[in-house]
């Protein structure tokens, strides 16, 4: 069994200062954890973040593994399982990744390997609460389609928000999906990230269903599913 | 191995709202010149990212999706800067061991949202240009990532 944790969020949500975080705490908890960064430029920066904290990670760049170098996250996953042998591999998607599509690109690495199965932490995705109505604006769609997939909502940036931003991501998250878990905190300064850290130990997120995502995404930007 | 039909009507579709961030990225060395203080340094590359990032704004961007350097300096000096918001202090997180810096490599990640790939590059080299007269510093493009990311969209 291999366990993939997916930190997502839109650009500047905080993910990779959340996930340093993350890391930090479950590495204390006695973790073997690998860490795959993924950026659609040619070059990532937030890798050489990630290691500036002595922390070493896998870099993916030139495409977003969620769909067009899926293949890459894949053969990415089965080479850290047979050489490094993680008990968990947290993801830091692009921040354009649909959570859904990356789930998906995960399991497709049990095609190589023998018999090991993907299971998938509950997907955490970050709001940018100081950004909130801004991303509303412009990147809507983007960050609904984050939100939906997600089984945890982490409302992020909540030690710099004001109430009035807070209580809009909680607002915007609820009315998109009430069946995830809200959370708040602030990765800068370790606010929450204990708490996700616990549910990504224990709990579960199902797998990827084709006719589900097709669905949601149909019923979201249109197209014929 | 199955990969998203790029054909598919539905993910385009689900595609265009991240097809509007434009994005450019660049790795160049900078000469800062003998004995420039660290503070000086780091204060070039953070002058960079808002100015490329107030020019993208001026220029028809809606919004910032994450403006972010990373300098590294001989002798593995890192200094790490973010940018998320034009009316926020651009975050930076610094591993430096040395007082003064006379030259160091720079990799600049510009990407917004209302504005396409080519004027997000035009707008960051000239936001360099003249950050880099104003400051006396000067530098050498390394690579200039355009031409391979202008293809590597989240659907490209």
């Amino acid at each position: 069994m291999v366990k993939i944790a997916q930190v997502a969020g839109f650009l500047g949500s905080g993910k990779t200062t959340f996930l340093i975080e993350l890391v930090k705490v479950l590495v204390d908890r006695g973790h073997k954890i690998a860490i795959i960064v993924n950026d659609v430029g040619e070059i990532n920066v937030d890798v050489r973040i990630v290691e500036m904290y002595g922390l070493k990670a896998k870099e993916i760049s030139g495409g977003c593994i969620c769909c067009q170098i899926a293949g890459n996250f894949a053969n990415t996953i089965a080479v850290l399982q047979k050489t490094f042998k993680p008990d968990l591999i947290i993801v830091e998607p692009s921040g354009v990744a649909i959570p859904w599509g990356l789930k998906r690109a995960a399991e497709y690495s049990e095609e190589e390997m023998e018999g090991e199965m993907i299971v998938h932490a509950p997907v955490v995705t970050l709001v940018d609460a100081l950004r909130i109505d801004e991303l509303i604006t412009s990147v809507r769609r983007l960050v609904e389609t984050q939100i939906r997939e997600a089984d945890v909502v982490f409302i992020n940036k909540v030690d710099s928000a004001t109430q009035e931003k807070i209580d809009m991501s909680v607002k915007f998250s609820k009315s998109i999906n009430p069946n995830a878990e809200i959370m708040f905190g602030s990765g800068r300064n370790n606010q929450g990230v204990r708490e996700v850290a616990d549910l990504i130990e224990k709990r579960t997120s199902p797998r990827y269903d084709e006719t589900y995502e097709k669905e949601m995404l149909k019923r979201e930007y249109g197209g014929k599913a | 191995m199955t990969e998203l039909d790029e054909d598919d009507d539905l993910h385009l579709e689900m595609h265009r709202a991240v097809d509007e961030l434009g994005k450019f990225s660049l790795h160049m060395k900078v000469e800062f010149g003998k004995g420039t203080s660290s503070e000086k340094a780091v204060s070039f590359v953070e002058e960079l990212l808002i100015e490329a990032t107030d020019a993208c704004l001026h220029h028809g961007a809606d919004l910032v999706g994450h403006v972010k350097a990373f300098m590294m300096v001989e002798g593995g000096s890192t200094v790490g800067f973010s940018l998320v918001h034009q009316n926020m202090k651009v975050n930076i997180t610094k591993q430096l061991n040395v007082k003064t810096i006379e030259r160091a490599e720079v990799i600049v990640h510009v990407i917004v949202h209302g504005l396409w790939d080519p004027e997000v590059r035009e707008q960051t080299m000239e936001s360099l240009e003249t950050v880099a007269k104003k400051n006396h510093v000067r530098y050498e493009i390394i690579k200039d990532f355009f031409e391979v990311e202008k293809s590597a969209a989240h659907h490209g």
